[in-house]
């Protein structure tokens, strides 16, 4: 019989290894006709800020081969708005709820954290979004700089028991020494990948897709790209690895795992299906009993 | 190029579909297209949905392709729908593809016994499965002239004002169609002050409120650089696809 129980942390165990992807599943309040969001592993609720974010005007998306091209700007209505109006319900869930938070300076990512941590609430953990734009390093992102990683996560880690992961932008160069980074600096978890940079335009009008010009790909399109980032940061820290990049099937999630990931999160395809995360699980547990194993763990980054 | 027609049998859902909603369609179970596309409901007949669509891109071609017997799947009905109590004697305006939500509207107003008049307009007479009949309600514009008016929607609706087939004053305009012809709309309706309601077509992912990725600019009093987004802000799949013309900033039409 197929285990998909995942101990993600000392604290923090997964009834199934599929999470629901930050900015892909609201505040889990908006599916409940579609989907029963307690049959999954995990929610990583959208991106809060610390003040309510319009997001970036109209066009938001484009779509492109095998993949989602994004600019939303993080529209978001805010910590307080969160604590007061979306907690409640999230605490409510059997699903282990992760809080995804996005900083312009640290001292944002600080007292977002703080206001959640102030409600009293029953959630499992953080992910901290480090793809955002650090107005005290002239707007390089966070997650570029493995330093500023650093000094972040030791931040957060001061404030919070719960679990933190920090979620990576592939984007870098030498994505496992910013993972490293996060281990040192007292991180629970690693989830990867963020979206990757893209741009698109009409090719004869010269009309920019994105009101932004530049967005984050997603989608089947940049599952490789995913895969070879769980694998360089699998074997450059000892945290779970969460990973994530085009999951859109079971034998995907797989595909994951041998490259190191603990446990998953579906992204882009909840938009096509939201019930897919919930969906896929009947599929795994075939391919597991097909591989003849009990537990994901026993070909956890296991590729010959 | 026409209009192609799908008929689909949705069991339930058709009853719980209004009109100006709409449907999100998967189009193929592989990458390409990768999301589901949003098609505006055309009318409903029993337990059948009906749809008009134009070929435009992959997803609709993937669309016409389908035989009799497919099985699809489809996510709906979603969207607001039309504000049918809207006072003014309406007149629906639909432009090429954007005939689907104001003729599904007409069908309801016939079955309701609501005068109204309906404005087609399209490039050209093939697109047309409607009889340009102004004294019954019907009128049809081409921009080629092969059929009903010469012009424009707004052409043929100045064209009724003159012979006197609709009243001049009072109107409440119910408009979907191509950027340019909902942008005209919606400065003709502020200009003589009239209602006017527009179903856009946004790009969508999702349909149902996740990405956020179909905003649409709202022209709201009290604007503030730290007001929510749903105050600057309205999701075309959530909160429209209906909208009132005056609260749309119009250039992004």
């Amino acid at each position: 019989m197929a285990n998909l129980t995942i101990q993600l942390g000392r604290d923090v165990t997964l009834s199934n290894p599929v999470m629901a992807a930050s900015g892909t599943f609201g505040y889990g309040d908006e599916v409940p006709d579609l989907v029963d969001v307690n049959q999954l592993g995990g929610l990583v609720t959208k991106s809060l800020t610390l003040r309510p974010n319009e997001g970036h005007a109209p066009p938001r998306i484009v779509e492109t081969p095998a993949g989602l091209l994004n600019a939303i700007g993080l529209a978001n209505i805010g910590v307080e708005a969160f604590c007061a109006g979306k907690l409640p319900f999230l605490e409510t869930l059997q699903t282990q709820v992760f809080v995804s938070i996005a900083g312009a300076t640290v001292g944002e990512y600080v007292d977002i954290l703080t206001a959640i941590e102030r409600s009293g609430n029953k959630i499992a953990g953080y992910e901290i979004n480090i793809s955002c734009p650090n107005v005290d390093e002239g707007g390089m992102e966070f997650g570029v700089s493995a330093s500023i990683t650093e000094t972040l996560t030791a931040k957060l880690r001061q404030l919070t028991g719960r679990f933190i992961m920090i979620k990576l932008s592939p984007n870098v160069t030498h994505i496992d020494a910013i993972a490293k980074a996060a281990e040192s600096g007292g991180a629970d978890g690693i989830s990867a990948i963020n979206t990757v940079v893209g741009l698109d335009m009409d090719p004869l009008t010269g009309q920019r897709s994105l009101s932004n010009l530049i967005g984050g790909l997603s989608g089947p399109a940049i599952r490789p790209i995913a895969l070879a980032a769980v694998h360089s940061i699998a074997g450059a820290v000892s945290l779970p690895v969460i990973g994530m990049g085009g999951i859109s099937s079971a034998e995907d999630i797989i595909r994951f795992v041998r490259a190191g990931a603990t446990a998953v999160q579906i992204g882009t395809a909840n938009y096509r299906d939201p019930a897919v995360g919930v969906n896929l699980l009947a599929r795994l547990e075939q391919l597991m009993e097909q591989m003849q194993i009990e537990t994901l763990e026993e070909i956890r980054g296991v590729i010959h | 190029m026409g209009l192609y027609r799908l008929v689909l049998r949705v069991g339930d859902m058709a009853a719980l579909a209004r009109p100006g909603q709409f449907v999100n369609v998967l189009t193929g179970a592989g990458w390409d297209p990768l999301l589901r596309r949003p098609m505006s409901i055309a009318g409903i007949d029993g337990r059948e949905l009906q749809l008009l669509y134009k070929v435009v891109g992959n997803g609709t071609a993937a669309m016409s392709r389908w035989q009799s017997g497919d099985e699809i799947d489809l996510l709906g009905p979603l969207g607001n729908g039309w504000d049918a109590a809207a006072d003014g004697f309406p007149v629906l305006l639909g432009g090429g593809a954007g005939i689907a939500p104001v003729y599904y509207l007409h069908k309801e107003l016939l079955r309701s016994s609501t005068a109204h008049h309906l404005i087609m307009g399209s490039r050209s007479t093939e697109e047309h499965f409607l009889q340009h009949d102004p004294h019954s309600g019907i009128s049809l514009s081409t921009d080629d002239g092969s059929a009903g008016v010469a012009g424009t929607v707004l052409d043929a609706l100045h064209d009724l004002m003159e012979a006197a087939l609709i009243p001049r004053s009072g109107l409440s305009l119910y408009g979907c169609g191509p950027p340019g012809m909902m942008r005209a709309l919606a400065d003709f309706a502020g200009q003589h002050e009239m209602d006017c309601q527009l179903a856009l077509e946004e790009i969508m992912a999702c349909g149902i409120g996740l990405c956020q990725g179909c905003n649409v600019a709202m022209r709201l009093p009290g604007n503030t650089p730290e007001h929510s987004y749903h105050q600057r802000y309205r999701l075309s799949c959530i909160d429209g696809p209906v909208f009132k013309a005056k609260e749309l900033v119009t250039w992004q039409i």
